[in-house]
């Protein structure tokens, strides 16, 4: 079930309606609030909820199992088996047909071995496994560290699992964020109400408005025939998708946290203003802040981050990110992309440290200004490799870049405003848009509703076609 | 009051009230017949929302727009039957990779086309005069029969769709493995930097030395383009490589480059290199205006020739063709982009008669009407333009074969709703009408697509088969269209066949378009009745 849609927004008022006409059956609605959940996820494909189920079991007795002793062997033991499992899902449904196609890749190239048929598993890769996943792996870590004392309800550990609005795309969920406000009494407040309806209406505004209408008048054309296209149309694309996929997953996010808002719960921030960044550092610290951060306090720390020697502090730094990277998809494309993020990184903390630079050095606003510039264009030309659907499609999209050949003939007006307002957009005061949702919340009760109405009314008309899906779902 | 009340609502009653009044702004749409277009919902169209998601379950959807990941995550098998349930099962029975014909066929069985080799289609080779695919028949039968030499070209002209060489492409690699392979075909000699990409075959030069003079924007005031449309002109320091394929079930070898080039008053030289191999010079200079052939023949194998400016004026090149010795079949892939049919009058007509019999065409196809469906011109209008351009290509030639291949759905988005644009059925009328009464055979792609607003469902179909502008197919689409009209050139060319080998003249079938079109039913294709009204060689 897709957020874009008229079947989520009516699945939401079903959902949330339920939820508080059992707030007195605290019990109650977390079976409700679980079955809904599972509802939605097998709106994909009934099959694999055993495998999303099956994850909330295992982790849900091994929490149990781990907070119950004191043997550290036996502590160690328990959560070997729920990497093993959680991980084994993963390189199961993900990874496996990338793993077995790509050694014989490696293998033809290196020894001229040719496979002619690897080893291919027939299975669909179910929608959300690399953030539930994570989910339930920060909840036996955080137990196995002393962080957090693990709860016996099961239900109520089911919903932290698959609650719906974060269940495919994110944020990534810790344990300790989620699972107490489930445990307390949940009160709606009116802020709550006005943010959330304001967040959803904003997400669907980011998903449908701008980054279906990147994707479908400009993106995919390029990408699918770049041959057909001039360089510049081609850097146009570019810059088209490094919006589109902003508005993209942010929308996502926004809808997600409002639809959780709605029911009193609170989901966190995953991006904050990302192309505005100096740094790739600095990137990954404002894009899908919940999965870097999630790396960086189960990977990066206890690997031990950057006191751990200089040279062992590179490598840390390099395979935290090269794993952000590879998690976004088991292809070559990803590969490479999560080389090239790892190494920029790398060599920024080389320079950073080489010009004896620290946090508390400022630079005049025109050298940061500088610094945003050329960090957005790494973004954007890394794009290449994060959008293409093979490495030859990468190749031909990099070799048409390089044909000198400047027609914008292709490009619409509509193309041009679009990328022209939402740029301009993420590089104005954040205030501006605050005092957006300000007049939105003083406004009257009905006017509200007929705000909302109405954007939903001009989405449905500039709306590309039917639903388009987002792109993190396949991650 | 109104306010007081408001101001004190708690929470949930603000919540209720927001959806109220958005839920009232729906009703709304259903009661004012004005606002019916902003509907969220029409009953019977769509499906009950949220019921309908279990109706039909999916794997995650491709990556936004992509239409060509179908091939590693799921076998041909389940993604035919679920792309059946959204575009019909003549369409999702020709998804897949290509191609069709993955083992040899041997010279004696050439002839015997199984009914299953083309079965799975819904649309036919239309050619009521029987003129219009003779010549590619006959030739096709020498072909297919082994005879030494025997080589079938077709020459595929048409707008962007044709111009990413994936349909053409499609349909070559199932006919080369079906029939033979006689090498790639023409390709340009250098595309200078014009949206231009051929498949199945390697071909790299230095922009910023070309200039190329384009049929499509009229750029050259003589209309000699060459057959492909576009003149090369080499300027001093240009080169162009073109070779075979380095991978790939076809393409990969070559016995003969043949490059053709414009004869003029004041003409530069060339030199040529085949591969490590010596290079010779060929001048251009002449009198007068005409066209040049130089043959490059080299053993059977993968070979690249190089071209380049050698000495004095300018060398102005139409194209190169990749061939080996046969018997086997040259499919040429001649997109324009951004043309529309009648660009084809800006050929000067004696040269493309001579290009045309240069290059021993059998068979030319006409792939426009893409681009004329944003004109807003009446039926006989675009009649009055094909009728003129079927003219000027075959100029009476009995010889050359001829069909013209309606264009692609082409769809809007109005309201919500993508909707086919209201000129397409007119122009594939226009065409159907022309194609006929100028002898020529005509293949109705929008029908087999599915026909009105078949772009929607296309667009709808996992894996994605059309893109969001509603003009153009995905790669996957485009390699349907390709399988769909290589099974419909082998239905028509297995009804000539059984035609030749009957005795008995077939009975006559009326021009009527549904019955024309032939039945997949039925399996045998109108073109074998309509064939068969044609005088016997």
């Amino acid at each position: 079930m897709l957020f874009n849609s008229l079947d989520y927004i009516l699945f939401l008022g079903i959902a949330v309606a339920g939820f508080w006409l059992l707030a007195r059956h605290t019990q109650l609605r977390m079976f409700f609030v679980f079955f809904v959940s599972c509802l939605f996820y097998m709106a994909w494909h009934p099959v694999y909820i055993v495998l999303i189920l099956g994850s909330t079991l295992i982790d849900y007795v091994v929490g149990l199992r781990i907070h119950a002793t004191n043997d550290e062997k036996a502590r160690k033991r328990w959560l070997v088996a729920s990497l093993i499992s959680n991980f084994g899902l993963l390189g199961v449904f993900k990874y496996f047909n990338f793993a077995s196609q790509a050694t014989a890749d490696v293998l033809n190239l290196l020894f001229s071995i040719e496979i002619d048929k690897p080893p291919f598993l027939d299975v669909l890769l179910p929608v959300g496994i690399s953030f539930y996943t994570f989910q339930t792996l920060s909840y036996t870590i955080d137990i196995y560290q002393r962080k957090l004392e693990p709860t016996r309800n099961f239900v109520q550990f089911a919903v932290f699992v698959t609650y719906f609005p974060q269940l495919v795309a994110g944020p990534i969920v810790r344990a300790a964020e989620l699972l107490p406000q489930l445990q307390r009494k949940i009160i709606l407040r009116d802020e709550q109400v006005t943010r959330g309806l304001f967040l959803i209406a904003t997400g669907m505004v980011k998903k449908v408005a701008i980054a279906d209408y990147l994707s479908v008048n400009l993106v995919d054309r390029v990408f699918d025939q770049p041959e057909l296209y001039s360089a510049a149309e081609v850097l146009i694309a570019l810059y088209g998708f490094t919006m589109q996929i902003y508005c993209d997953f942010s929308g996502y996010t926004d809808v997600a946290r409002g639809s959780a808002k709605l029911m009193g719960l609170e989901l966190p921030e995953n991006f904050d203003r990302p192309y505005q960044s100096a740094s790739p550092a600095e990137f990954w610290r404002r894009w899908h802040m919940t999965l870097s951060t999630w790396l960086r306090d189960y990977l990066y720390f206890p690997l031990g981050g950057s006191r751990a020697g200089p040279i062992r502090a590179y490598w840390n730094l390099w395979l935290t990110m090269f794993l952000i990277g590879i998690w976004h998809g088991a292809s070559w494309t990803f590969v490479f992309y999560a080389i090239l993020q790892s190494m920029a990184m790398v060599l920024h903390r080389f320079f950073y440290r080489r010009a004896g630079r620290t946090r508390d050095t400022v630079d005049t606003w025109q050298v940061h200004a500088f610094k945003v510039f050329c960090a957005l264009q790494f973004v954007v030309f890394s794009r290449i490799l994060f959008r293409a659907t093979s490495l030859e499609n990468a190749a031909d999209i990099t070799a048409r870049l390089g044909a000198g050949t400047y027609s914008i003939a292709q490009i619409s007006l509509g193309i041009w405003a679009m990328l022209f307002l939402t740029f301009v957009a993420h590089y104005t005061p954040r205030h501006w848009f605050e005092s957006i949702e300000l007049r939105f919340k003083s406004m009257p009760v009905p006017a509200q509703g007929v705000a909302l109405a109405a954007v939903g009314f001009a989405l449905s008309i500039v709306a590309t076609s039917e639903v388009v899906p987002y792109i993190y779902f396949q991650f | 009051m109104l306010k007081r009340i408001y101001t004190q609502l708690t929470p949930l009653q603000h919540l209720t009230a927001v959806t109220l009044v958005m839920f009232a702004a729906c009703a709304s749409t259903y009661l004012i017949p004005a606002m019916g277009a902003l509907r969220p919902w029409i009953p019977g169209e769509e499906g009950i929302p949220i019921v309908r998601l279990f109706n039909r379950w999916s794997e995650i959807p491709a990556f936004a727009g992509h239409g060509g990941a179908y091939r590693g995550s799921t076998d041909r098998e389940s993604s035919a039957e679920r792309l059946a349930e959204t575009v019909g099962e003549a369409v999702a029975a020709n998804l897949g990779p290509r191609p069709l014909v993955t083992h040899p066929v041997k010279p004696e069985e050439g002839l015997k086309i199984d009914p299953a080799e083309y079965a799975g289609i819904s649309a036919y080779i239309e050619d009521p005069t029987g003129r219009g695919m003779r010549a590619f028949y006959q030739a096709l039968e020498r072909t297919a029969r082994g005879d030494k030499g025997a080589i079938t070209r077709v020459g595929h002209y048409g707008d962007s769709s044709i111009a990413t060489d994936l349909i053409t492409s499609t349909v070559r690699e199932n006919l080369q493995a079906r029939f033979g392979d006689a090498g790639h075909g023409f390709v340009l000699a250098a595309k200078g930097y014009i949206p231009y990409k051929h498949r199945g075959v390697r071909q790299v030069s230095n922009p910023e030395d070309w200039e190329v003079r384009e049929l499509a924007r009229r750029q050259d005031r003589t209309g000699r383009y060459g057959y492909g449309g576009v003149q090369s002109r080499a300027r001093r320091g240009a080169w162009a490589r073109v070779g075979t394929a380095k991978r790939g079930d076809v393409g990969t070898n070559a016995s003969r480059f043949r490059i053709y080039f414009a004869e003029q008053p004041r003409g530069g030289k060339f030199s040529v290199r085949l591969d490590q191999g010596e290079r010779e010079t060929v001048s251009t200079e002449s009198d007068v205006f005409g066209d040049g052939v130089y043959s490059v023949e080299a053993p059977d194998g993968p070979h690249q020739i190089e071209l380049r400016h050698a000495k004095g004026g300018p060398v102005s090149f139409y194209g190169v063709a990749v061939e080996r010795e046969g018997p086997g079949i040259v499919y040429d892939s001649l997109g324009l982009v951004g043309a529309r049919a009648n660009r084809l009058l800006n050929y000067d007509e004696e040269h493309i008669r001579s290009q045309l019999e240069l290059r021993g065409v059998d068979l030319i196809v006409l792939g426009f009407g893409g681009n004329e469906a944003s004109d807003e011109r009446t039926e006989d209008a675009f009649y009055e333009d094909y009728v003129r351009v079927l003219r000027r290509m075959r100029q009476g030639r009995d010889d050359l074969g001829c069909l013209v291949f309606a264009p692609l759905d082409q769809a809007r988005r109005h309201l919500g709703r993508i909707r086919t644009l209201p000129t397409i059925p007119l122009i594939v009328a226009a065409q159907r009408r022309a194609a006929f009464d100028s002898g020529c055979a005509f293949y109705d792609t929008w029908r087999a697509m599915g026909g009105a607003d078949a772009m929607h469902r296309w667009y709808n179909a996992q894996p994605r088969l059309a893109m969001g502008d509603f003009r153009h197919a995905t790669p996957a689409g485009y390699e349907i269209i390709g399988n769909m009209f290589y099974k419909a050139l082998l239905a028509g060319f297995a009804a000539y066949l059984s035609v030749e080998a009957s005795t008995t003249p077939a009975s006559f079938a009326p021009a009527d378009t549904d019955t024309a079109a032939g039945s997949p039913d039925s399996g045998i294709p109108s073109s074998n009745a309509a064939s068969s009204t044609s005088p016997r060689r």
